[in-house]
């Protein structure tokens, strides 16, 4: 609230400069400082987008479960209602289970390989190492690759005459080659390591920008204390990181739940829907079938599963965040 | 105030405006489901306007229609499609038609959410059944043809098609498409210019068979190409031809319920396939391959020798269709192979080879609600109704051309090797007219018995599956649909 006056030497005319303080708005301290509506007009400004956006989510859900009530085929005038038909035969359907199967087994490992490999190929290249920023994009490259382009070369790749039976074969362990795409014991299994490769890129991401928020002084002082890299990565980085790898388990169980691209691609979720996940079996349904009130019964399930999910995780963060400001109070 | 005002009619404006947008988005058009038609001249869904064909395209007025028509399909291949429209423009150039060619898997969603949203094509395929184009699926959207043909043919137009052409497309006596042509499958193509490389005759037994598949693999070449994945039927349809080879009627029979999928035959029918595969008949990845685009072009860049295509595939005797069809399969400056069509080999022991089968193979739908409607119609009587746009269709070599005692310009043909595959497509194509079901084996087949028999062929020849277990399974799933378990 300063005010600097300086006055003319003497004999001049008396001519005050008034500067205003930094800290006050120009026009005078005098002067209220105004405050941003936030009232009625700021409403209106959101309301075009906001409805759009909640009403086409919000429509469609209730519209879906209108649908869910019918036996249609999505085209035709005729709907019958058929109750809750629908819902109680996808619950009862072997399918549905086994997409679902098919979608734990592949939520795990995928969340398993990402969040690993992931972690290490970040704490690697933390490290000072030569053409640090070769690696960094060699293993971002896949995230970025579209799964229609991916889809076919590894589906070269994996052919029975495909480049990885090649290898095998040259390096003599050709009683290793399969039919790997061809088998249900294998197609699962492929289609989650496609996932992997393509995943990876983003948990390394993920993990390389929450190590450089770790305090050097921290790392610094494990070193004193005598730990190895190994220990330092277990007890001090991996603690450090753990927000991330909650991000990727959310972010990996909603994909998980709609996975499409890859099994539809790869396999299109045979051979004998041996990697059939809800989306695939919604699709089937919707588009080959023709079952439209059934598929769209599936997609509520899909919802309400997705939601389930992401409040018991999200109630898991809550739970674990009042712990640790428990222990830190104490 | 003014200001204020002005603000709030603009963000109600929006609000109304978004809202309609969102419901407008998600609907799909509630007028559909009364059937009434009032608001679906505007959606393009429905309305009764020309629904009876009363108002038919006339060839007395032809000559005088100008207009543009898009047609879509899943078959011919672009350039027999787009060779179609060049002949057509020279009796009709004022008519401008567009095609465009879908993969079989592609072509119902896209087609069903064309016609959804009343964008849909002006002209489109049908077929008397299936997962494709079954008419069933599209009922709704399609201008009975009845009397476009009866002005074209006159009033027995279906005794000028061959027998169960139109009757196929028949549905609630509403001739939903103009037949184009017939096919038949259960056959094989050969390379017979690989078969000649290796002296290798055709084979007539099983036996012979994996001898020939023997001398090929041992030369780096897939005997056999048959892509039994992605969810494509083609395996199912030699299924259906082992079937054939140990009892003709079980097929059709089990299709129509009147038989069990889960008899000792079908099992029969497993243990057959899955020998063939352990003799390297079939390959051991064929559940990993999809017949299109896979084993097509397996055998177009001549990496197979053998394919187990239909009557469509002598297009590509011709020595264009050929060198594009190679080029598209990958081949840089291809030089044609000799391809000729043969019967499968005797497969159960019994006293007769599999025949083949044969019924009309798809139609031409006109969009009710076309705005071009008068054109479409003169496009598809030109190819369906009139002998020289049979000629074309026969000339083409895709199809057998539904109206009946058209022969081929075959001066005009331009065949690899004439002496060797004309009489080869010849005979091919003239058992089609002889043995055309009228019991359609496309209209028979469910979504869901489809549905059952591709993934039972994928467990027959990709798992270790007990083979009643496989055929159980068939049983189960081709009869129970999600709502009626």
């Amino acid at each position: 609230m300063s005010v600097t006056a300086t006055t003319e030497p003497s004999g001049g005319s008396a001519r005050r400069a008034v500067r205003p303080a930094p800290d006050q708005p120009k026009g005078g301290a005098a002067r209220k400082k105004r405050r941003p509506p936030m009232g009625a007009p700021g409403i209106g400004w959101i309301a075009p987008g906001f409805i759009l956006s909640v009403g086409l989510i919000y429509f469609c859900i209730v519209y879906s479960g209108y649908i869910a009530t019918l036996d249609w085929d999505g085209m035709s005038p005729v709907r019958k209602s058929v109750g809750l038909d629908n819902f109680t035969n996808a619950l009862t359907n072997k399918l549905f289970w086994g997409a679902l199967r098919h979608t734990v087994i592949f939520y795990v490992c995928t969340f398993l390989g990402q969040t690993v490999i992931g972690f290490i190929f970040a704490a690697l290249l933390q490290s000072k190492i030569k053409l640090a920023v070769v690696y960094k994009v060699l293993v971002f490259i896949p995230v970025v690759i579209a799964p229609a382009i991916m889809a076919p070369v590894h589906r070269i790749i994996f052919a029975t005459d495909g480049t990885l039976n090649s290898f095998l074969r040259a390096i003599g362990l050709g009683h290793f080659a399969q039919p790997w795409l061809s088998q249900t014991s294998t197609a699962l299994w492929v289609v989650i390591l496609v996932q992997i490769w393509t995943s990876v890129g983003f948990g390394f991401i993920l993990f390389f920008a929450a190590m450089g928020q770790i305090e050097p002084e921290v790392l610094e002082a494990a070193r004193i204390d005598g730990a190895g890299n190994i220990r330092v990565l277990w007890s001090v980085v991996l603690p450090d990181v753990r927000g991330t790898v909650v991000v990727l388990a959310i972010l990996n169980a909603i994909g998980s739940l709609k996975l499409f691209d890859f099994p539809y691609l790869l396999t299109a979720a045979g051979p004998a829907y041996s990697t059939d996940f809800l989306g695939t079996y919604i699709y089937r349904e919707t588009a080959v079938m023709g079952h439209v009130g059934y598929a769209a019964a599936l997609s509520l399930l899909l919802l309400v599963l997705a939601v389930g999910m992401s409040i018991i995780m999200s109630a898991r963060g809550r739970e674990r965040d009042k712990r640790k400001a428990v222990e830190a109070d104490a | 105030m003014r200001t204020a005002l002005r603000f709030r009619t603009v963000v109600a404006v929006a609000a109304a405006a978004a809202l309609t947008i969102t419901v407008a988005a998600c609907s799909d058009s509630k007028d559909a489901a009364t059937g009434d038609g009032t608001a679906a001249t505007a959606t393009g869904e429905g309305g009764d306007s020309g629904g009876s064909g009363a108002d038919a395209a006339s060839p007395d007025t032809a000559s005088s229609v100008t207009g543009e028509v898009a047609w879509w399909g899943w078959t011919p291949d672009k350039d027999v499609g787009d060779n179609y429209i060049t002949e057509f423009n020279k009796v009709y150039p004022n008519i401008k038609v567009t095609f465009k060619n879908f993969e079989n898997t592609q072509y119902k969603p896209s087609l069903r959410a064309a016609l959804a949203a009343g964008e849909g094509p002006d002209v489109w395929n049908v077929a008397p059944g299936g997962d494709t184009g079954g008419v069933v699926l599209y009922a709704d959207y399609v201008e009975d043809l009845t009397q476009l043909a009866t002005n074209w043919l006159g009033a027995d137009f279906a005794t000028k098609w061959t027998p169960g052409f139109s009757s196929n497309l028949t549905l609630d006596g509403k001739l939903t498409g103009a037949p184009l042509g017939g096919v038949a499958a259960g056959f094989l193509w050969i390379n017979q210019t690989l078969f000649d490389q290796y002296g290798l005759s055709a084979p007539t037994t099983l036996d012979e068979w994996v001898d020939v598949c023997k001398t090929f693999a041992d030369n780096g070449i897939i005997c056999y190409g048959l892509g039994s994945g992605g969810g494509q039927t083609f395996a199912s349809e030699l299924l259906r031809v082992v079937l054939n080879s140990i009892d003709p009627d079980f097929f059709l029979q089990a299709c129509q319920g009147k038989r069990e999928w889960n008899e000792p035959i079908m099992v029969q029918a497993i243990e057959i396939m899955r020998q063939m595969q352990a003799d390297g008949i079939i390959e051991q990845d064929t559940v990993g391959k999809i017949h299109y685009p896979d084993s097509n072009n397996d055998f177009m860049s001549q990496r197979a020798a053998m394919n187990s295509m239909g009557t469509w595939y002598a297009q590509y005797s011709r020595k264009s269709s050929a060198i594009a069809s190679m080029e598209a399969a990958g081949v840089s400056n291809p030089e044609p192979f000799v391809m000729v069509p043969i019967m499968f080999p005797n497969l159960a022991g019994n006293d007769w080879t599999p025949q083949l089968f044969a019924e009309v193979d798809y139609g031409l739908a006109v969009n009710k609600d076309s705005k071009n409607k008068e054109a479409a119609e003169i496009f598809v009587a030109w190819l369906t109704m009139t002998e020289e746009g049979s000629r074309t269709v026969m000339n083409a070599l895709d199809l057998t051309p539904s109206l009946v005692g058209v022969e081929a310009d075959w001066d005009k043909v331009d065949l690899v090797d004439n002496a060797v595959q004309k009489p080869a497509i010849q005979e091919l194509f003239g058992e089609v007219e002889k043995i055309a079901q009228v019991e359609s084996r496309q209209k028979l087949q469910t979504a869901e018995t489809l549905q059952a028999l591709v993934v039972g062929v994928e467990q027959i020849l990709g798992t270790n599956v007990d083979a009643q277990a496989i055929a159980d399974q068939i049983q189960a799933d081709a009869t129970v649909s999600p709502l009626q378990p």
